[in-house]
């Protein structure tokens, strides 16, 4: 097949223009899938702060306590949430209770604040994760704020739990 | 140090132990967009998240709400 001089000129442009395309194509997936991610991590511990703090397991200060997480996770979701829809991007479907394995069996405070800790140690992780994927400046913010507040929800829970407050130097969800 | 505060009371150096991690939860904020190296990013803000932690214990030896906000942004750096 031989090409005209035009068709060889547009195929090459073409060509040349591909690799700027394909990389905002790979920045839009990375940073919502990034953003689906932890969104998802949002979600889990919303329902589950929810069901704890309706179970009739806590104290009526750690109740309280826990209430106050519950509307700063949904302050979250929604942080998170937003850019997906303005992306175009589907949000992750919240899970059932019964899907989170462990928090039907909870029957005591202690067990709730461990499981609540293990919660926020797992979103910690996945915004640590998260954060190496994300370039654009406000979401950067948003997430590392979000971060920034979780690490202080586990904080609180440690010392309701009796255990080392601040166990780390840098906080990465780790144990 | 030049400038530094006289500290009299418990009170008064948990008030300005409060200032300098506030300070520092926002330069770290504030710098992360401009770090260019991904895995950087991360331990920029699992700093920042240890400084946020920092801030909740003082705040809880404060008497003071220990997570008060949704979003922890410090204050800016004077």
């Amino acid at each position: 097949v031989k090409l005209t001089r035009r068709q060889a000129l547009v195929t090459g442009a073409a060509t040349a223009a591909f690799p700027a395309v394909a990389l905002a194509d790979d920045k839009k997936a990375m940073t919502a899938a990034a953003l689906s991610r932890s969104l998802a991590a949002v979600q889990v511990a919303v329902v589950s702060y929810e069901a704890i703090a309706n179970a009739g397991i806590l104290e009526r200060s750690v109740q309280s306590t826990l209430r106050s997480f519950l509307q700063q996770e949904n302050d979250h979701a929604k942080a998170l949430g937003d850019p997906l829809d303005q992306m175009g991007e589907s949000q992750p479907v919240p899970p059932r209770r019964n899907q989170i394995r462990g928090l039907n069996s909870l029957k005591t405070q202690p067990q709730a604040l461990a499981f609540a800790i293990d919660l926020e140690r797992r979103e910690l992780s996945t915004y640590y994760r998260s954060m190496s994927d994300l370039k654009d400046a406000n979401l950067l913010k948003t997430l590392a704020s979000i971060m920034g507040c979780d690490g202080q929800h586990v904080t609180v829970l440690r010392q309701l739990a009796h255990r080392p407050a601040v166990p780390n130097a840098f906080e990465t969800g780790a144990e | 140090v030049a400038g530094f505060p006289t500290l009299r009371s418990a009170g008064d150096f948990l008030n300005f132990a409060l200032d300098i991690e506030n300070t520092a939860v926002a330069a770290y904020l504030d710098s992360l967009a401009a770090l260019n190296t991904p895995p950087l990013r991360s331990e920029v803000a699992s700093i920042m998240t240890n400084e946020a932690e920092h801030l909740a214990v003082i705040s809880g030896l404060l008497l003071r709400p220990q997570v008060p906000d949704s979003f922890v942004t410090g204050e800016s750096p004077s």
